[in-house]
C-alpha cells in the first residue's frame, strides 16, 4: 500500500506562473498526481517569467534555468501549446474531459479570452473543479488589477505590522513572502476541500481565491483589532507585550544573533543562573514581569552583554537546556549545510535536473508517519512531455502532431 | 446540534486540541463546515487570555485571539490529567475523523491517548501532531516561540535592516511561522483525508513549526547553490532598478517593474517631464539597466517623479497603465479599502452579550457550492459539554459527577 501515493489518480491542468500557482501544483504533483503545465515559447521569451534564466544560469538563451520554475515545477509534465490558436484551446478542452481540477493564477480576463472560464469548462466535464487566482477578484472595482506578492504584503498592512516606529515600513523580507505562504497553500487546501466535497457528492465547483484577500487572513488580530478597537498595533520589532525579555540578540561572530524569549517566572530564574546574574531574580527593576517589560531597554542591554560574548549556537542550547525557547537566527546556508533537524527529516529534497544539475528540492512541513514521501522528479523541460500529452492521453497520431506543430498551435 | 452548515468539509467531526501554535488550521476546518470541537481544560483555555480584548476587558470571552481563531466551533471542557478525562477522549476519538493537537513529543502515549492506542480503536483516524521541531531528532523536546521559529527557519535572516538585529514579519499579532505551520498541518491532513477516500485508513502526520518556515527562502536557496552568495536582510535598498517601497506625496507605494514595461515606465515619467536621460536608447538594454550605478540613477528619476503624486493617484494611474504597483497600506486603510469592502471581505458578525456587531476578517478564498462561512461566534468554556457528552452515552447524573468532580 505504501507504493500507491495519497494523490495518484488525479489529473491537474495547470496554467500557473511565477510562484503562487505553480507552488499549488507542485503539492499534488509531489504526492502522486499528474500534473501538466501549459507554457508556450512565444511568450517565455519575451515576458518576465519564472522560466527566464536565473542567477548562475550558465546559458542565457535557455527557458529551462529558470531558478524559480525549477523550484516549483517539480514532478509535473510540460505541454507547449499557442493558445492564441483555436486549435490548442480545443486540445486543452479535450484535456480538461480527462481531468479533475483546472487551475490558473493570471488575471480574469486571460482564461475569458481563451475560453476557458468555468462555464466553458463545466460543459465539456461537469464535475471539473476550477481555481483561479487573481489578485483582487471579481465584480469588484479593481478586478483587473495586478500585483507581484510584495504588492500583497504592502496592501494587507503587513508593512506597516512589522518593524519598529523609528523606521519606515519597508518590505518585510526580501523575498515574496505572500507567494509561498498564505496564496499557495490556501489554494491547497481549497482544492483538497473540493475534492473531498466532491468524493461525497460527485459534485465539482468553482473556486476563487483572491490573492490580496487571502494574504489579509493572515494578519491574526492584527487587523482585527482595528476593526474591533479602533487601535493600530505598535510597530514593537521583536518585541512582546507581554513576555520579557523576548528579543534577538547580538552574539560572537559577524552579524550574528539568537533570538531569546522567556515566558514566566521559572524561565526568568534560569537565565539569570545561567548569566550568573542571581541578583537579578529578585532584582527592584527586572526582578518580576511588569519591572521588566518597563525597563526593556536596560534588560536588553543586560542580556545582550551576555549573549555577545558567546556564539549563537552555545546561546541557543545553553538556554534550551534550562528550558527556554531560543533560537539562532540562521541564514540559507546554514540551513542546507548544518541545520541538523531539517536533515534528520529529510526536508532537502535530493532533485537532479538535466541542465541546472543537483539541486536541494523544497520539502514539505508535515510528513506522514511511516507513510509515503514526496517524489523528486526534476521540473520538465520545456514541452518536455508535449508528445506524449498528445499522443497518450489524446491519442494523436503522430501524423496529427506533425501538423499541429506546422501550423503553429504546438510550441 | 451546531448551525447547518454548507461548507466543503460538512460532516467531518474534528478534535481539537490544538494551541496557538496550530489555531489558524482548525480555524480553516470549522469555517470550511467541520464540526470541530475544542477541547479545554475545566478552567477554561489558556488562549483565553491572549491580548487584545474588546475594549481591553480582559474576560476569558474578549479575547481577540479567543474569538478571531474559535468562530463556528463547539467547545466541552475536558480534564486529560484524570482516569475518567482519558476515558472520555477515547470515545470522542472513536467517532471523529480527524483529530489536531500540539501537545510536545510523546506527551499523548504517556497519557494513554497517543497515536497507537486510538487509531487501532478508530482506523480512519486522522492525527495532525503539530510540534515545534518534529518529533525526532536533537532538537525534538526543544521550546519555541514563533520568533523563535522565524529565527531558525531562515525567514528571519531576510527581514528588516541591516545595520541592526532582523525584525520579523507581521509584528506580535500576525505570528507568521504560526500560521504557516497551522496551513501546512491543514493540507496534510487533508489529502490524507482524500488518500482515506481509496484506503479507508487514516494517517499520523508530523507537521513541525521549524519545517514550515524554510520554503520562504524562496530562491535564495538556488542563488546559493549556484553562486555562493547568501541573501540576507536589505533594509530598502534596492537591488532592481523599480523594485521596492517608494516614498510619495502622502505615504509610501510598493512598485515592482517587470523588464517587458521599460518603454511604458519612461512614458509614465515622461508625462511629468521626469524621465530626462533615461530616454535614450542605452537605457532600453536590460543588463544596461542592472548596473549598480544605473539603478541608482533610475530610481533618482522615479522618486523625484513619485514625490509629485499621492498613493492612490498613482496606484490607479499606474494600474491604469499595467504596472505591478500598490499603496503601502497603514492597518486603518485595509479597513477602509474600496476594494474589500466592495467585495465585502469582512464580515459582520452580531454580539448581543456586548450589544455590538463586530467585522471578522473574511474568507481566504470562495467556492461557488460549499462556501467558506463564519458560521457561529466562538463558544464559552464547556458551552456544548451536554450535547456533545450525551452523544457519547453519559446521562446527566454522570455528566454532573464528573463536573463535580473536575473531570469535566
Amino acid at each position: 500500500m505504501e507504493d500507491v501515493l495519497p494523490l495518484a489518480g488525479l489529473r491537474i491542468i495547470e496554467f500557473g506562473y511565477f510562484v503562487a500557482g505553480p507552488l499549488t501544483g507542485k503539492l499534488f504533483a509531489d504526492f502522486g498526481a499528474e500534473v501538466i503545465v501549459i507554457e508556450n515559447e512565444d511568450y517565455l521569451r519575451t515576458h518576465q517569467s519564472s522560466r527566464q534564466p536565473g542567477l548562475g544560469a550558465t546559458d542565457l538563451t535557455s527557458l529551462n534555468q529558470g531558478n524559480m520554475f525549477n523550484r516549483y515545477g517539480t514532478n509535473k509534465l510540460s505541454l507547449t501549446l499557442n493558445l492564441k490558436q483555436p486549435r490548442a484551446v480545443e486540445l486543452i478542452k479535450q484535456l480538461v474531459a480527462q481531468s479533475d481540477i483546472v487551475m490558473d493564477n493570471f488575471t480574469p480576463h486571460v482564461m475569458e479570452s481563451y475560453g476557458l472560464t468555468y462555464e466553458d469548462l463545466i460543459k465539456i466535464k461537469p464535475d471539473i473543479i476550477v481555481l483561479n487566482m487573481p489578485t483582487m477578484g471579481k465584480k469588484s472595482i479593481y478586478e483587473h488589477h495586478r500585483a507581484e506578492s510584495w504588492n500583497l504584503l504592502a496592501m494587507a498592512g503587513i508593512n506597516y505590522m512589522s518593524g519598529s516606529e523609528d523606521s519606515i515600513p519597508i518590505c518585510p523580507s526580501v523575498f515574496s513572502h505572500p507567494d509561498v505562504s498564505c496564496n499557495p497553500f490556501h489554494a491547497m487546501i481549497s482544492l483538497l476541500s473540493a475534492l473531498h466535497y466532491r468524493e461525497l457528492t460527485g459534485k465539482g465547483q468553482h473556486i476563487e481565491l483572491s490573492q490580496f484577500e487571502s494574504t489579509v487572513c493572515f494578519t491574526g488580530t492584527g487587523v482585527f483589532d482595528f476593526l474591533v478597537n479602533n487601535r493600530t498595533p505598535e510597530r514593537t520589532g521583536n518585541r512582546s507585550q507581554h513576555a520579557a525579555p523576548h528579543g534577538v540578540y547580538r552574539c560572537a561572530g559577524e552579524d550574528k544573533w539568537c533570538a531569546v524569549t522567556v515566558f514566566d517566572d521559572d524561565q526568568w530564574k534560569a537565565l539569570c543562573l545561567v548569566m550568573g546574574r542571581e541578583d537579578l531574580i529578585t532584582d527592584e527593576t527586572f526582578g518580576t514581569l511588569l519591572s521588566r517589560l518597563s525597563n526593556v531597554q536596560a534588560l536588553d542591554q543586560i542580556v545582550a552583554g551576555w549573549t555577545c560574548q558567546r556564539p549563537p549556537e552555545e546561546v541557543m542550547e545553553t538556554l534550551q537546556a534550562v528550558g527556554i525557547a531560543a533560537g539562532k537566527v540562521q541564514n540559507v546556508a546554514e540551513l542546507i549545510e548544518s541545520d541538523p533537524q531539517l536533515r534528520e527529516r529529510g526536508y532537502w529534497v535530493p532533485i537532479d535536473h538535466p541542465e541546472t544539475g543537483k539541486a536541494h528540492g523544497e520539502g514539505w512541513g508535515f510528513e506522514f508517519i511511516d507513510g509515503p514521501k514526496a517524489l523528486n522528479r526534476p521540473a520538465p523541460l520545456l514541452g518536455e512531455h508535449s508528445d506524449h500529452v498528445l499522443q497518450t492521453i489524446l491519442k494523436l497520431t503522430e501524423e496529427e502532431v506533425s501538423q499541429l506543430i506546422g501550423d503553429g498551435v504546438i510550441g | 446540534m451546531s448551525d447547518i452548515s454548507n461548507g466543503p468539509l460538512q460532516g467531518l467531526r474534528v478534535l481539537d486540541l490544538a494551541d496557538e501554535k496550530a489555531a489558524y488550521c482548525t480555524k480553516l476546518f470549522a469555517n470550511l463546515g467541520a464540526d470541530v470541537i475544542k477541547i479545554e481544560p475545566p478552567g477554561g483555555d489558556p488562549s483565553r487570555k491572549i491580548g487584545p480584548f474588546v475594549k481591553d476587558d480582559q474576560h476569558g470571552n474578549k479575547s481577540l485571539h479567543w474569538l478571531h481563531y474559535n468562530t463556528n466551533k463547539r467547545s466541552i471542557t475536558l480534564n486529560l490529567q484524570t482516569t475518567d478525562g482519558k476515558h472520555l477522549l477515547r470515545k470522542l476519538s472513536d467517532n471523529a475523523d480527524i483529530i489536531v493537537e500540539t501537545f510536545a513529543p510523546g506527551v499523548m502515549e504517556e497519557m494513554g491517548i497517543g497515536w497507537e492506542v486510538l487509531s487501532k480503536s478508530n482506523p480512519r483516524l486522522i492525527m495532525a501532531s503539530i510540534t515545534p521541531f518534529g518529533h525526532k531528532g536533537p532538537w525534538k523536546n526543544y521550546k519555541t516561540s514563533d520568533l523563535v521559529s522565524v529565527a531558525l527557519g531562515g525567514l528571519l535572516s531576510t527581514c528588516g535592516w541591516p545595520d541592526r538585529a532582523p525584525e520579523k514579519v507581521g509584528g506580535p499579532q500576525a505570528p507568521q511561522a504560526y500560521h504557516m505551520a497551522a496551513v501546512q498541518a491543514a493540507v496534510g491532513t487533508l489529502v490524507a483525508l482524500y488518500e482515506r477516500s481509496k484506503t479507508r485508513r487514516g494517517r499520523h502526520i508530523d507537521i513541525s513549526i521549524h519545517a514550515s518556515v524554510p520554503v520562504n527562502l524562496m530562491i535564495s536557496v538556488p542563488i546559493y547553490e549556484r553562486t555562493g552568495e547568501i541573501k540576507k536582510r536589505e533594509g530598502d535598498k534596492h537591488s532592481d532598478a523599480g523594485h521596492g517601497i517608494f516614498a510619495c506625496k502622502d505615504g509610501y507605494i510598493d512598485f515592482r517593474l517587470r523588464f517587458q514595461k521599460w518603454n511604458k515606465f519612461v512614458e509614465w515619467l515622461d508625462k511629468d517631464g521626469k524621465a530626462g536621460e533615461l530616454k535614450e536608447e542605452k537605457w532600453k538594454d536590460i543588463w544596461f539597466r542592472k548596473e549598480p550605478e544605473n539603478v541608482r540613477t533610475i530610481d533618482k528619476h522615479f522618486r523625484e517623479f513619485l514625490l509629485m503624486h499621492t498613493k492612490q493617484e498613482l496606484y490607479v494611474d499606474g494600474q491604469k497603465r499595467g504596472f505591478e504597483i500598490a499603496p503601502v497600506n497603514t492597518v486603518q486603510e485595509v479597513t477602509e479599502s474600496v476594494q474589500l469592502r466592495e467585495r465585502r471581505y469582512f464580515i459582520p458578525q452580531e454580539h448581543p452579550e456586548l450589544g455590538r456587531t463586530l467585522e471578522y476578517l473574511g474568507a481566504p478564498f470562495r467556492m461557488s457550492l460549499t462556501p467558506w462561512k463564519i458560521g457561529k461566534t466562538a463558544p464559552l468554556a464547556g458551552q456544548h459539554n451536554r450535547e456533545v457528552y450525551q452523544e457519547t452515552g453519559l446521562n446527566q447524573t454522570e455528566l454532573t459527577a464528573l463536573t463535580q468532580a473536575g473531570i469535566i
